[in-house]
């Protein structure tokens, strides 16, 4: 008879140990494909976010902003900036774009003794409505017309501001002109936004009212652009923007990793997921090496047997590796259709574990709900790891088995 | 012999009383010069910083010490108006609906350049709020003038040190220190022309300020227009006549 004959009579001869040694495998491989994919929805909503509403994958300033961002210099904007986009439209890698102004404010509330901090940002809702996503994020209201004084204001704000839907507030910021402004908003639209610190802060205006509110008439502080990574890196987009963009004024066209140190964060949480993922493969490892250790030293008796039938110790390596291999595959396939499953789920319906315990914190871009993402690369890593560590595993104690002598076996 | 010792002796008692005036009389008159009962003033202010030169025209009005009102008369900032009225100060913006009150650290603010908000509004009534004292005297642009210091006797100024310097000669500020609690230097005041006006009133007409936390920047307020007791309107310092 075949040895992979008797491997597979033996595996189904003793159904429940091999479902058991199977399902070791199996949660081992479901955990670290959940893992992985919640690991890369973390990245993937940080690089979102952070594309979104701060960075862009490409950004275009005014060099001299981010010399004096500090300083909040408004006035170092943009002008003509109609031509530059159509420029940066024409480049095959942009799939949007968002012009901006950027107003940090202050909000008098009560009789006025206390003030809250705003971010204001200008934008062409024409285009921003391509740009983010307001099907997700506007869920009360609808978005401003163009040339009104009507705002979205994020749900922490609204809160704050004790400002629904119709109610007014009144932002102080400094203008372009290098005074002050007032301007006051009507709220037509609230913003459930994926990162709690931007919600508590975030009002979102008509670009044109903006430029007339900070004194900046055909100017926008920025451009945001979002690449596709399909077609060319945000770095090698910035590069070729930078050489093209011809303006009135020194622009830096920077990508997000150049932007801040967000980008670097994100490296960081890259190497500090992988190193996580390591230390779960391996804790899952010790569990598929001790369960197949297991089974071959429980089953002495029968290798003593097989033994003094006659068969090879060779041949009872291979029975044995053969028997792993079998249940390693079986085990590793059920485990990454569970974990493909659940990731697959939360995916769709969001991992809700944050977002009391982030109120108020820096998340650095990350929303408070996180949606896993399947990478087909390390699915498939996962199952030619599982199904190696278990076939590896076998071979020292059925090597060690094959040495004892049936009489010594039968001992056992 | 007698008169001539008698003139000698009037002369040198009237020099000893000028050389006796004391700390309090200075401020004192400094204060009495600095506050009308009424005026009506038109001006520039011109920021000079890194980013190149900021200029705004105003037009003010003051009644006492306490009352005062600037709008902004330039295009960026048109109507724009800043109300100090029973110790309580007021922003005006045309495209707000609010009136947006000034309170602790935000008057800190810069309102234009160097100058923040409780520089342009800090009533007078300087003794009520400081201790002075005479520091003695010191040379400022060719002029003998009083150094006076000015340490506050409670929280509730912009500047917890001043020191002044004030010309014997005319009594008239020519120059100022302001300091933190820390005794670091805050602002520096330059006075670079003062004007004689009807009825002998004299005024600071252009006066540079200097905040030594903004490196390289500058301030000048310059006064180009004085009506000395103008008519004004009885609500003219109320908040409904912001609007």
């Amino acid at each position: 008879m075949k040895l992979y004959k008797i491997a597979l009579r033996n595996i189904s001869r003793n159904k429940r140990r091999s479902g058991l040694s199977a399902a070791a495998i199996a949660i081992a491989a479901a955990a670290i494909v959940f893992l992985f994919a919640f690991f890369a929805g973390m990245l993937n909503d940080m690089r979102t976010n952070m594309w979104t509403y701060l960075t862009g994958a490409v950004r275009v300033r005014h060099s001299d902003f981010d010399k004096y961002e500090r300083l909040n210099p408004v006035h170092l904007a943009i002008p003509g900036y109609d031509a530059l986009l159509k420029d940066i439209m024409a480049d095959p890698a942009v799939r949007a774009v968002s012009p901006r102004i950027n107003f940090p404010g202050r909000v008098p509330v009560g009789e006025g003794t206390e003030k809250i901090n705003v971010m204001g940002v200008g934008v062409d809702f024409a285009l921003e409505a391509k740009y983010q996503d307001y099907e997700a994020t506007l869920t009360e209201g609808s978005l401003p017309r163009m040339g009104t004084r009507e705002a979205l204001i994020g749900r922490a704000l609204a809160a704050k501001l004790d400002a629904g839907i119709g109610g007014k507030f009144t932002v102080l910021s400094q203008s372009g002109s290098r005074g002050s402004n007032a301007y006051t908003f009507t709220v037509v639209g609230i913003l459930d936004l994926p990162i709690a610190g931007l919600e508590t802060l975030m009002v979102q205006v008509p670009l044109d009212t903006a430029q007339r509110f900070l004194w900046l008439p055909g100017q926008v502080g920025e451009i945001l652009l979002k690449v596709d990574p399909q077609v060319d890196s945000p770095e090698d987009a910035a590069l070729r923007l930078g050489k093209g963009l011809k303006s009135e004024v020194p622009l830096n066209v920077w990508d997000y990793k150049q932007v801040n140190g967000m980008a670097a964060m994100m490296d960081l949480a890259a190497s500090i997921y992988d190193i996580t993922a390591i230390i779960f493969f391996l804790l899952a490892s010790t569990v598929i090496i001790n369960t197949t250790i297991m089974v071959i030293f429980e089953r002495m008796n029968e290798i003593g047997t097989l033994a003094a039938m006659g068969m090879k110790g060779s041949q009872l390596v291979r029975l044995f590796f053969l028997e792993a291999l079998f249940i390693g595959i079986i085990g590793s396939l059920t485990g990454i259709a569970i974990g493909m499953a659940v990731a697959g789920y939360f995916g769709g319906a969001g991992l809700n574990l944050f977002s009391d315990a982030m109120e108020g914190m820096d998340t650095m871009g990350m929303g408070s709900v996180i949606y896993p993402v399947l990478n087909f690369k390390s699915t498939v890593m996962v199952f030619v790891y599982s199904v190696l560590v278990t076939g590896l595993a076998t071979w020292w104690p059925a090597r060690r088995a094959a040495k004892v002598t049936p009489v010594e076996a039968l001992r056992y | 012999m007698f008169m001539r010792n008698l003139i000698l002796f009037a002369l040198l008692m009237l020099a000893a009383m000028a050389g006796a005036q004391s700390a309090e009389d200075i401020v004192r008159e400094l204060d009495r010069m600095q506050t009308f009962d009424r005026l009506y003033t038109e001006g520039t202010m011109i920021s000079t910083d890194r980013f190149g030169e900021k200029r705004s025209t105003y037009r003010a009005w003051s009644r006492g010490a306490r009352d005062f009102l600037i709008e902004f008369t330039n295009v960026e900032e048109r109507g724009q108006k800043v109300l100090r009225v029973d110790d309580e100060l007021y922003l005006f913006y045309p495209d707000a609906e609010d009136i947006i009150p000034m309170h602790g650290s935000a008057l800190k603010q810069s309102l234009f350049g160097d100058v923040s908000y409780e520089d342009i509004t800090e009533g007078r009534n300087t003794l009520d709020k400081y201790d002075v004292g005479l520091m003695g005297s010191e040379d400022v642009k060719g002029l003998d003038c009083w150094k006076i210091e000015m340490t506050a006797t409670s929280r509730d100024v912009p500047y917890p040190r001043q020191v002044l310097y004030v010309s014997k000669q005319d009594n008239i500020l020519r120059a100022a220190e302001y300091y933190a609690r820390s005794g670091r230097l805050l602002k520096l005041v330059d006075v670079k022309k003062v004007e004689m006006f009807a009825g002998g009133r004299i005024m600071l007409t252009e006066v540079e300020m200097q905040d030594e936390l903004r490196r390289g920047s500058s301030t000048v307020m310059r006064i180009d227009k004085v009506n000395v007791e103008p008519v004004l309107r009885d609500d003219l310092f109320s908040l409904r006549s912001l609007y």
